[in-house]
């Protein structure tokens, strides 16, 4: 195996990554806080409701360090966030890292299930489409009806064909622990992965079509390489380079599905949290999720800059 | 297509599927299981915080209350033996029941019940008018609590049905009121037996220790479902048994569902700012008088509001002994435009009103109003703005003309109208209303305790607000609910949006 090398270029590379990082997550912590103060709408004459006179509305905006000046109330907030606290739900007082804690795993269970399927149905897809020029017009034209269908309505005509005529899925709901989820997931996962699967089969068949016309290939091909290493060593692996650039903004669109699936399915996880968040004005609650949801995507992102660089010496030479 | 016409097409298809459990509709036994769908989550179980119908209902539920609405939303005796009121009003006196323990068996005392109040009296949830007037409270013996007023308050008791004033031992609360509200105790009908707030299905049993049980129902099944359409697809299956809130559209069930209108104790209305220039048409008090005339209330229940929010002739909802007729179901359209010829606005004029956008009908409400109005030359556009959007700009923007909405009910007549009248109260604020005659009313309304003379104050109230045009009632205030189990073991007691179970001897 060939050993890499960090050369001194590719270390700074690696901290001015992390610098922007740093920079990134600085910047959503704090376009998140002054967009949700821009919103209108009063949190506590939201939560109160319309019985409730301005005396009440007052009393809770002071409970709820509303009266602050948004500078005092930032830098409370950064402050609690640099040393790992998130702030209490201005609703519930209950610890956001609490809430994240209990709302992440249905989240993240959906979005493993969904990504398996993805990978598993996609990489074969769009390789086999790319390799079988017959089928490409076929292949975009499904692909792009599937990727303008929107999610909603996928989800409720799924619901209506597994749930309701077939019986073979709950219309909603979530019971934890493995495996009992997988029956409450595999619907919503397959509604996402209507919208995935082709956004991704879609990269690495154009992916896959650029590949071929590489000279290594044809090299490769008169070489009489056999047709399994081909396939993977040849076409697959070196195709994966956007796939995997692309993994940051994939993690973006999964989160947003995630949000509408949540709530048609009726997941408990941090997206239907979010959505419930916003709707009361629950402050610390949107901050702190905003603030996770822009930590994963920059994760993500430094993931897959590292993958490719292990992945394509084409990456490691530049 | 349009989501109206899915929802349709969803429901008319699970038609062909059977039903999976038969309605007990004329079952006057317990019931074991009821999986009740909720529009929202049960997010805490702290009375002390602000809360919506999941969280009110559940925490009524689990807690030792003193009074408790019954289905006619009359605050009944629960944990009380007694409750008297001293001949000057000045002083209420409240026994306990005897033996009162929470599920775990431990006891529930005086001290828990000061507790409570003293948490209550001072949280952020709302309206305490009635308590306002309230100078002390203290233990009198073991058993015996007593409340001292600095002006008589006839409607007193209500407050303590409220979920705000919910009794829990005091030692557990006053040392981690996070940790204890996430696994409490119960002195009332029900206890968690599974579940913990923020949870998508919250279970609840029967507590044994409750004094006025058993109840209708043994165990209690609460399922968050955020989406309307969904929870209309559970009930159609059979996977869920009462569902809070349909799309008020969904009409397409099984027979073995009934669905039926729960009346929430308000009423849809317009409400017209008071502080717009002379020169805007909204300003004249006949001009608003002859929107009124021309307004057909049936026809905007029939068309945007799905025919579930019957029109009302009065600024209550329907069934407030107090209430007076003074609008008509019917349309006017004559009076109406004889009465605008005789303003400077016999023209017409145009003019925006704000509403809650998403809600079903809000929007829908708006464009039927403008085809009534079009014969007086009247041109109105609805603008819809998301929830917390519109309760913003009704209260604070210079634009604001008018809004569509609903009244909420704070609990008493008298709250009720000071809601739509009293600066300080919400619906009074988005009028920019301020009238010293109408103060006058209520500040002698709240030191008045003779029943016929609070009466006669409060019919003057309504007359006077019928003089000013503040605010034109339309029709009740209301959503669609459905059930497999009939009406009588579960039900939502009138003119609040809280679910209560009965007792099972309520239903024999």
């Amino acid at each position: 195996m060939r050993s890499i090398s960090l050369t001194p270029t590719a270390v700074r590379s690696v901290v001015a990554k992390l610098g922007q990082t740093l920079f990134v997550m600085i910047a959503v912590t704090a376009v998140a806080f002054l967009l949700l103060r821009l919103i209108p709408g009063d949190p506590a004459q939201v939560m109160l409701g319309d019985t409730a006179n301005s005396e009440d509305v007052e009393r809770l905006r002071k409970t709820l360090g509303l009266d602050r000046t948004l500078p005092e109330q930032f830098v409370t907030y950064l402050g609690g966030v640099v040393q790992g606290d998130l702030g209490t739900s201005l609703r519930t007082r209950q610890p956001v890292i609490d809430l994240v804690a209990a709302r992440l795993p249905p989240s993240i269970a959906l979005t493993a299930v969904a990504l398996l399927i993805t990978v598993a149905v996609a990489l074969p897809l769009g390789v086999g489409a790319a390799l079988h020029r017959k089928a490409g017009h076929a292949f975009q034209l499904v692909t792009a009806i599937l990727i303008a269908t929107p999610v909603f309505f996928s989800g409720l005509l799924l619901i209506y064909v597994f749930s309701i005529n077939l019986g073979i899925a709950p219309i909603a709901g979530y019971r934890g622990g493995f495996p009992e989820n997988l029956y409450y997931l595999w619907l919503p996962a397959l509604t996402i992965n209507l919208v995935l699967v082709p956004v991704i089969a879609r990269l690495v068949y154009a992916s896959v079509l650029r590949t071929l016309d590489e000279e290594f290939v044809e090299a490769a091909i008169v070489r009489g390489v056999p047709r399994r290493r081909m396939l993977i060593q040849y076409f697959l692996k070196p195709s994966l380079t956007p796939v995997i650039a692309a993994l940051g903004a994939i993690a973006g669109g999964i989160i947003t599905y995630s949000v509408i699936i949540e709530i048609v399915f009726n997941i408990p996880g941090i997206g239907s949290a979010l959505v419930e968040a916003v709707r009361i004005r629950d402050y610390t609650v949107v901050q702190g999720l905003v603030l996770l949801g822009g930590l994963l995507v920059v994760t993500l992102n430094l993931l897959a800059d590292g993958a490719n660089f292990f992945l394509d010496p084409r990456t490691r030479r530049s | 297509m349009s989501r109206r016409l899915m929802v349709t097409a969803t429901l008319a298809a699970a038609l062909m599927v059977p039903a999976v459990a038969p309605m007990a509709a004329a079952q006057t036994g317990p019931l074991e299981l009821v999986r009740y769908g909720l529009p929202g989550a049960v997010t805490h179980l702290d009375p002390t915080l602000p809360g919506e119908t999941s969280e009110g209902s559940t925490i009524n539920l689990i807690s030792g209350k003193l009074f408790r609405f019954d289905k006619d939303g009359i605050a009944q005796p629960d944990l009380v033996e007694s409750a008297e009121v001293s001949d000057d009003g000045l002083t209420w006196t409240m026994t306990l029941k005897d033996g009162l323990v929470y599920s775990d068996g431990t006891e529930l005392t005086v001290d828990d019940v000061l507790f409570a109040w003293d948490r209550a009296k001072d949280a952020p949830p709302t309206n305490k008018a009635l308590i306002s007037n309230v100078t002390g409270a203290e233990a009198v013996d073991d058993r015996t609590v007593r409340w001292t007023l600095s002006s008589p308050e006839p409607d007193f008791l209500v407050w303590f049905a409220r979920y705000n004033m919910s009794i829990h031992p005091s030692d557990r609360v006053s040392a981690d009121p996070e940790a204890y509200f996430r696994a409490p105790v119960s002195a009332g009908p029900y206890k968690i037996s599974s579940g913990a707030p923020g949870d998508s299905v919250i279970v609840l049993d029967e507590n044994e220790s409750y004094p006025l049980g058993p109840m209708a129902v043994q165990q209690l099944e609460l399922s968050w479902v955020p989406d309307a359409t969904t929870r209309a697809l559970q009930l159609a299956q059979g996977e869920l048994d009462y569902v809070y809130e349909l799309p008020a559209q969904a009409t397409s069930f099984p027979e073995e569902v009934v669905t039926f209108p729960v009346f929430l104790g308000g009423v849809f209305h317009l409400t017209i700012n008071m502080q717009l220039p002379d020169t805007h048409c909204l300003s004249n008090r006949d001009v608003r008088a002859a929107i009124s005339l021309a307004m057909d209330r049936t026809d905007i229940n029939d068309r945007a509001l799905f025919g579930i929010s019957p029109p009302n002739t009065t600024y209550f909802y329907a069934g407030e002994p107090v209430a007076l007729d003074l609008f008509s179901t019917s349309p006017q359209l004559d009076e109406a435009q004889a009465l605008l010829a005789t303003t400077p606005f016999a023209d017409g004029c145009e003019f925006t009103i704000t509403t809650y956008g998403p809600r079903p009908g809000y929007v829908d409400s708006i464009l039927v109003i403008n085809e009534q109005l079009n014969p007086l030359n009247m041109t109105v556009t609805p603008n819809g703005l998301e929830v917390g959007v519109a309760l913003d700009f009704m209260a604070n923007s210079p634009d604001y003309e008018a809004g569509w909405a609903v009244t909420g009910n704070p609990g008493t007549p008298a709250a009720y109208l000071a809601s739509q009248w009293v600066p300080g109260n919400f619906w009074a604020d988005r009028a920019r209303y301020d009238d010293s005659e109408m103060n006058a009313l209520f500040d002698t309304l709240g030191t008045t305790t003779d029943p016929d003379a609070r009466l006669d104050l409060i019919h003057q109230i309504q007359r006077h607000g019928f003089e000013d045009m503040s605010i034109i009632p339309c029709c009740e205030r209301s959503l669609l609910a459905g059930s497999r189990i009939g009406m009588d073991h579960v039900t939502t007691y009138r003119g609040g949006s809280e679910f209560i179970v009965n007792p099972l001897s309520s239903m024999q």
